[in-house]
């Protein structure tokens, strides 16, 4: 055990280009997935807020409902969407770095909108109002009252890409673990540990688990100086 | 008495509170400025549902509200009775209704809160905070400034402080001022007018 912990280090450490470039194709969809997740789901997350309270509920309900779906369920609806029969077929998109994209975004934006829209029902109606009464504009308003709740953005951002940087079935079922196009960290340890390779499957587990550790560490910095 | 026509403001027949439900039915009012219109009256006599029915931000349960000005910069503002203190600078505060540098550092100035530009809003005491929230309404420069309750919690030199601030935009007619206050107001040289809700 230790000896191939010891030989995952090494193929760290010793920059397999491999490894890095599988790295690099999570990054690039994770972060694709889930910036576009928090351009939709803030105004989403506003509007849902602004527009009264038993709206803003069944919006609350839907968002924890979808954060809930399994990813698997994500996955293979996606994969009957886009396979050559489906109606997005002609897009030609399966087993590409999009598709992978398109799943982890259906992951990260109900994440985002349920922990904004959370933080911004919990402001007091007079923050809304000082903004109205004060003769702020629309778009203003909705910087504003976002500017409020920062640290739910920051969160909700954070927490998507947890989520989307280490989910395994709508990757795979999507993506396809097409080498040097659409295989990722998540779905080469799946492989390597079928094939029994441990040292590689350990080593891109142990860059995952630094992922994930930087982040929430990162998002915990970010929120507790606020 | 004639009134500048932007801010006319008059009630008819009006009936205020929440959700449908009535709390106050109001005499007709025409409002002008050179007073101070003291809303008064025991806790749920429809106070602060007047005072928002007549800035805007409520619509009136029956009856009408005539008033010729919209939010904010030479509109209605309404000043809450636990004013909101946004994240950011008092100066952040100030700017809330976008008016140049100058005007925030002279309102500032007025309002005692030069040495303050710099704080972080939220941290200010209960005066200060009720301070800026006068001084940022102000700075907006509106026609007409509905406050609730503003002496609430205050020590007596907070009040006179504040007292000494709606003096200043009273005598410039500048703007239309109604307050909500349990207790008497009083302001040398200025008339109130009472408007008791029962």
């Amino acid at each position: 055990m230790l000896a191939e912990v010891g030989r995952a280090l090494a193929l760290i450490v010793r920059g397999d280009v491999e490894v890095w470039q599988i790295a690099g194709v999570s990054f690039t969809v994770s972060l694709t997935a889930v910036f576009t997740a928090v351009i939709l789901g803030l105004p989403m997350a506003y509007v849902l807020a602004a527009s009264g309270a038993r709206r803003a509920r069944v919006g609350m309900w839907l968002a924890h409902s979808l954060a809930a779906l399994p990813t698997v369920v994500i996955g293979l609806t996606l994969y009957m969407l886009l396979s050559a029969s489906g109606p997005l077929g002609w897009a030609r998109l399966l087993y590409t770095r999009t598709a992978m994209a398109a799943a982890q975004f259906v992951l990260a934006l109900p994440l985002v909108v349920a922990v904004v829209l959370g933080a911004l029902r919990g402001l007091p109606p007079s923050a809304g109002e000082a903004l109205v009464t004060h003769g702020v504009t629309r778009a203003r308003h909705m910087g504003w009252l976002l500017w409020e709740v920062k640290s739910a953005v920051v969160s909700g951002t954070f927490l998507a890409f947890s989520r989307a940087f280490t989910e395994l079935g709508a990757a795979l079922i999507v993506g396809g673990n097409i080498r040097g196009a659409t295989r990722t960290l998540t779905t080469y340890i799946a492989l390597e540990y079928d094939r029994g390779d441990d040292a590689r499957a350990i080593a891109l587990g142990l860059i995952l688990l630094a992922v994930a550790l930087v982040t929430n560490s990162v998002m915990h910095v970010l929120v507790s100086e606020r | 008495m004639t009134d500048r026509p932007d801010r006319v403001t008059r009630t008819r027949h009006l009936t205020v509170g929440y959700s449908g439900r009535a709390a106050a039915t109001i005499p007709d009012l025409d409002l002008i400025g050179g007073v101070v219109w003291h809303v008064t009256g025991p806790n749920g006599s429809g106070k602060t549902a007047l005072l928002k029915t007549l800035a805007g931000l409520l619509p009136p349960i029956a009856g009408e509200v005539e008033r010729r000005c919209g939010f904010g910069t030479a509109g209605a503002i309404y000043i809450h009775s636990v004013p909101y203190m946004f994240a950011g600078s008092v100066r952040r505060n100030l700017a809330l209704a976008q008016p140049e540098d100058d005007e925030v550092r002279a309102v500032a100035e007025v309002f005692g809160l030069s040495a303050l530009l710099g704080r972080e809003a939220t941290t200010l005491s209960h005066g200060e905070q009720r301070r800026l929230a006068l001084a940022r309404a102000v700075v907006a420069r509106p026609s007409l400034l509905f406050i609730d309750e503003p002496e609430g919690g205050l020590d007596d030199e907070a009040i006179q402080a504040w007292r000494a601030c709606a003096l200043r935009a009273v005598h410039a007619r500048e703007p239309v001022l109604m307050v909500a206050a349990h207790r008497p107001i009083a302001f040398e040289a200025i008339p109130v007018r009472e408007i008791r809700l029962s």
